[in-house]
């Protein structure tokens, strides 16, 4: 295997001193002269027809600059997949109807933030209540309210994925089970709420900082929902604290800032409160899943037949990529030669649910991973032996998705075991004690375009300069994830220059290339990586021609950048240092910088993406029997993410999945009530705390991974899917308790636990 | 959220500070640690037009040993609660609801005095305290009354506290060295938890060390105030110690709780709970008072 530098090694992350010592600047930190705050009006029904607004008394009030409605403005529809047009359901303010409890009516902008909170008060709605819906069955139920009227049975899409012959499969099967599991709505809880500043300037070009994961998109959104040309709107990302899914599509305040700036030529800045985050804000989607499965008695699987309701709430938001990818993830880790799925989507008169990181895996593998630890129970085989069996390995093929061209699967599992201890654990635990397995496959970015974007996925460019520095120009977005020193380190290791030598400017979308589809679906290490690899060999090889013609060397020589200096291969006098070189080939070309653009789009990869991660986790708890309380002793991981670009980040990506999992297998859920979330505070939207996070220990299966930069795939998402099974089969283990209904509550374990 | 616009008063005295409560009455809230009180004011549900902050006054900062009893400050915090070596000694049950009490943050603020007059039914302080047999000082211009601390809750946020009137201090009789208490709190995190029931029992033993000569059971959580249980205690008292005495309590307790569902938790639920944490904190009371 190639060995590194930079690669691999533990560097520190480029923005961590600028957020411990505080200097770090945030959107909500933006302060520019004459500014107003806007506050937004929600709706306080689930489903209703907005009859009237009157917004006199509003505007009456002093202080108040601008009170805006749905009619004030263009009523252009906008959603991600602009692929599909009839997909795009929202409005950015509601027009004549509103479909959950926080919909987007009307919009304030003031002097100062109490102000806008006191006209929202005088903004008189009359509304016609309308039936509304609050589960996929309601919604699926004949004669039930209709929710959008373009969807007729409020199903706003479907996906079916078909192959192998799932009749036969069955037949085939010596052993087949059937269970419906459900899963419930959990919310992304980024450190910071949504913020956003719009300044338009005198000639109407509207520069607008927001706190996003996707600056080209919502630059895109913003264009087409305001009437206007996509470069006379500028997108800057500042710091942002965390995304997760749930900033990843242009937003009402990104509309309405961007407008109310315009219409009163002064800045205008919205944040939003925890409490409208927790109580209106996008969340990953509670699903009902069918699945059935079949196996040989030896343990081979030989058929899935799996079928989904996506809860989607009142927009589509991004739940047509959560049931595309649902399906898909239905079918990993395992070979299974006989497949089917059907995912609906689905409306409700609930918040939308959007993309919440795993994308719909965490759903799809607690059922999946679920229903392996049951079936291995009735087989009587092991489950990591079960799964050991069935495990994908590199080169298999799923029909219509890809070809896995990297997979340390199987000795993840052999790794997790060993560590575990397993085998000895599974016999010996007494009673309260219990250990389980869960697994995890995830994608490294998305091949559908679903965007329709008409740039390269990733965009990056480099300029070198004679004192020895470049820098990297990407639209790439570092939302905490840590991506701007991944690919620092990538472009540093390629050149054979220091971290300190390199500039990055990112996520500006007047500055840096086109395009960059933004930081989702663990695509940007892969994508971006890529484009800067790229950019980076161009590079080289204008610096290596013109030290092969300075010295004259022969053309078969190898060249080499390393160091900080460039020479032929073996013979190192015959070079220079990178900024010599650099010189050298400007004043070849009379002054003209060296730069050099990097492009990647995803091609001949199937429909999903590049590049599979795979890993393997097991969890330890202790269940206290009376109570039903249940505490997370050790977790232990095992997985396979490539080449490990940066340890401390991936590292930093494992422990905030098993938080993240954590949370979701036991204690975290949006409780509604008749599409009314009740809790709203994070003392009782349940995160665990310091205190809760068990220890852990883990380890990274080296492997290559052909497609990625130096080798490396992704390591962001998949983590998050595997943690939810593990705790719940170890649960099991302990008490006999099969939970097929997340979340896992004290009061479910003791009636579990009663019936036994 | 900005805070609604107030006047601010810091006396240094006990006397300055019932002096102002007495002048400025109903347009006037004491103001202690704050993370109550700012709280909803922040979320506009109270607007008082003076804060009369009490962090300034010494006195009701310490933790005294006055002939056998033990005076608490009411601005003592939680934080110093849980450090106390007084409190450790004797009357740890409080140390450890004051230990688990939100978060560290929150315990450097919060006083003891404002966990009693905020009257939260799930508040974490008042079991251990009435477990004690805890009584409230109360002053204003008007003269000074003390009350026992069980009888000072009227139901959610009330009290029998005088508008005019400040809690100074809370006297507990030091418990015999026979004597023990425990304390436990249900959530499903560790840290930052509103109870889902919550549980002080105290059991003081014969000289014999074998009868129950006195017990206390309280439950917070399942009430509209924190709750003694009569039964409970009843069936303990003059009666030997032996397991199926404090399961037999557990269920007489689980009996005169009256627990509310929503969406933390079940009625049912916290009825059962109350059985097992019943039992666990007499488990608790009853090995503390044997080390004795
Ligand atoms: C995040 C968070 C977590 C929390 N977790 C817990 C928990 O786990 N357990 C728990 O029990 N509580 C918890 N609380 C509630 C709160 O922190 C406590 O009740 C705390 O003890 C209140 O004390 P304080 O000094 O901050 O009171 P303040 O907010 O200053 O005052 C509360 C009320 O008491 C009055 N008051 C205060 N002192 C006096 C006095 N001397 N005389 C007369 N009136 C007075 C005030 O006027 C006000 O009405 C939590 C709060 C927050 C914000």
């Amino acid at each position: 295997m190639k060995r590194f530098n930079i690669v691999g090694k533990d560097i520190p992350r480029a923005d961590g001193r600028a957020k411990v010592t505080g200097t770090a600047i945030y959107t909500d930190d933006i302060k520019l002269p004459g500014m107003l705050y806007g506050r937004i009006l929600r709706s306080p029904l689930a489903h209703a027809r907005i009859l009237h607004i009157d917004t006199k008394k509003a505007k009456a009030l002093p202080g108040v600059k601008c009170v805006i409605t749905g009619e004030d403005t263009p009523k252009i529809k906008y959603g991600n997949w602009r692929l599909f047009p009839n997909t795009q359901d929202e409005y950015p303010l509601a027009v004549d109807k509103v479909r959950f409890i926080g919909d987007e009516v009307a919009a304030v902008a003031a002097v100062d933030r109490d102000t806008a909170e006191e006209a929202l008060d005088l903004i008189r709605i009359e509304y016609e209540e309308l039936p509304a819906v609050f589960d996929t069955d309601a919604a699926l139920k004949k004669g039930a309210p209709l929710i959008h009227e373009a969807s007729p049975g409020n199903i706003s899409l479907d996906r079916k994925i078909s192959y192998g012959d799932i009749k036969k499969g069955f037949a085939e099967s010596d052993y087949i089970r059937e269970d419906v599991f459900t899963v419930h709505a959990v919310s992304h809880a980024y450190l910071e709420p949504c913020s956003t500043v719009a300044q338009c300037d005198l000639d109407g070009r509207i520069t607008l900082w927001t706190s996003t994961q996707v600056p080209y998109i919502v630059q895109c959104l913003l264009a087409s929902t305001l009437g206007m040309r996509e470069n006379d709107i500028r997108v800057i990302k500042p710091y942002v604290g965390g995304g997760f899914g749930g900033k990843m599509e242009m937003r009402p305040w990104e509309f309405c800032a961007a407008f109310m700036a315009k219409k009163t030529g002064r800045p205008v800045k919205f944040t939003l409160t925890r409490e409208e985050e927790l109580a209106t804000g996008r969340r990953r989607h509670p699903m009902k899943i069918y699945s059935k499965v079949g196996f040989k008695k030896d343990g081979t699987l030989v058929a899935k037949d799996l079928k989904i309701h996506l809860d989607g709430g009142a927009y589509n938001s991004m739940g047509p990529t959560a049931t595309f990818l649902s399906g898909n993830f239905g079918a990993m880790l395992y070979r299974i030669p006989n497949y089917r799925y059907l995912g609906q989507h689905i409306y409700t008169n609930k918040p939308p649910a959007g993309a919440m990181r795993g994308f719909g895996a965490p759903q799809s593998l607690f059922a999946a991973e679920t229903q392996m630890n049951m079936a291995a129970e009735e087989l009587g085989i092991d489950p990591i032996d079960l799964r050991i069996k069935n495990a994908m390995v590199t080169g298999d093929k799923i029909p219509d998705v890809a070809t896995i061209s990297s997979c340390g699967f199987i000795e993840s599992l052999k790794e997790v075991a060993k560590m575990s201890n397993w085998k000895r654990k599974r016999r010996t635990l007494r009673t309260g004690r219990g250990i389980g397995v869960g697994c995890y496959s995830f994608i490294s970015g998305g091949v559908f375009n679903w965007f329709n974007t008409q740039y390269p996925f990733s965009a990056a460019e480099v300029r070198a300069f004679a004192d020895g520095t470049v820098h990297l120009l990407t639209m790439a977005s570092d939302i905490g994830q840590g991506s701007d020193t991944t690919l620092k380190q990538i472009l540093a290791e390629e050149l054979g220059l220091k971290m300190e030598d390199i500039r990055i400017t990112a996520a500006d979308t007047a500055m840096t290339p086109q395009a960059d589809l933004g930081s989702w679906g663990s695509r940007v290490t892969l994508m971006a990586g890529n484009a800067t690899l790229e950019a980076a060999k161009k590079i080289k090889e204008v610096l290596f021609g013109a030290i092969s013609a300075r010295y004259n060397l022969n053309v078969i020589y190898d060249m080499e950048c390393k160091d900080g200096r460039i020479y032929a291969k073996g013979r190192p006098d015959r070079g220079m240092s990178f900024g010599e070189a650099v010189a050298l080939v400007q004043k070849a070309n009379r002054g003209k910088p060296l730069v050099a653009r990097g492009h990647y789009t995803p091609r001949g990869k199937g429909l999903v993406t590049p590049a599979f991660s795979f890993g393997a986790q097991v969890a330890e708890v202790e269940v206290d029997r009376e109570t039903g309380l249940v505490e997370v002793k050790k977790m232990w991981t095992a997985h396979d993410c490539g080449t490990v670009i940066n340890p401390t980040g991936v590292e930093g990506q494992l422990e905030g999945s098993i938080h993240m999992g954590l949370g979701y297998a036991l204690s975290e859920e949006l409780v509604t009530k008749e599409g009314k979330t009740l809790n709203t505070t994070f003392l009782d939207y349940k995160i665990p705390s310091a205190l809760d996070m068990p220890p852990g220990e883990s380890i990274c299966i080296e492997t290559y991974e052909p497609e990625g930069p130096m080798g490396a795939k992704e390591a962001g998402e998949g983590l998050v899917s595997p943690t939810a099974p593990a705790i719940a089969e170890a649960v099991c283990h302990a008490t006999g308790y099969r939970c097929k209904d997340l979340p896992i509550t004290p009061e479910k374990i003791l009636k579990g636990l009663r019936k036994k | 959220m900005l805070l609604p616009k107030f006047d601010y008063h810091e006396p240094l005295s006990v006397d300055e500070a019932c002096q102002i409560m007495s002048d400025l009455g109903e347009k006037a809230k004491p103001l202690a640690g704050g993370t109550d009180l700012i709280v909803n004011m922040k979320k506009k549900i109270l607007s008082p037009e003076h804060l009369v902050a009490l962090s300034r006054i010494e006195d009701l900062r310490k933790i005294e040993l006055l002939n056998g009893s033990v005076r608490i400050g009411a601005c003592v915090t939680a934080a110093e609660l849980a450090e106390s070596q007084e409190i450790k000694r004797g009357l740890g049950a409080l140390g450890q609801g004051a230990g688990i009490l939100g978060s560290p943050l929150i315990r450097n603020l919060a006083t003891v005095a404002g966990n009693l007059v905020s009257a939260r039914p799930a508040a974490d302080l008042p079991p251990p305290l009435m477990a004690y047999g805890a009584e409230v000082v109360l002053k204003s211009r008007r003269g000074e009354r003390t009350l026992p601390l069980e009888t000072f809750f009227q139901g959610p946020g009330q009290t029998l506290l005088e508008i005019d009137e400040i809690l100074t201090e809370i006297i507990i009789q030091r418990p015999p060295e026979s004597a023990g208490a425990g304390y436990i709190k249900l959530g499903t995190r560790k840290a930052l938890e509103i109870s889902l029931v919550n549980v002080a029992a105290y059991v003081a033993l014969d000289s014999s060390g074998t009868t129950i000569e006195a017990a206390r059971v309280v439950l917070g959580a399942v009430a509209p105030t924190p709750l003694r249980s009569p039964s409970a205690e009843k069936l303990l008292i003059g009666e030997k110690v032996d397991p199926s005495l404090f399961e037999k309590a557990g269920q007489a307790a689980a009996k005169d709780s009256r627990p509310i569902d929503d969406f933390r938790g079940s009625a049912q639920y916290r009825r059962d709970m109350v059985a097992v944490l019943t039992r666990r904190a007499l488990n608790m009371a009853l090995e503390q008072a044997r080390r004795a």
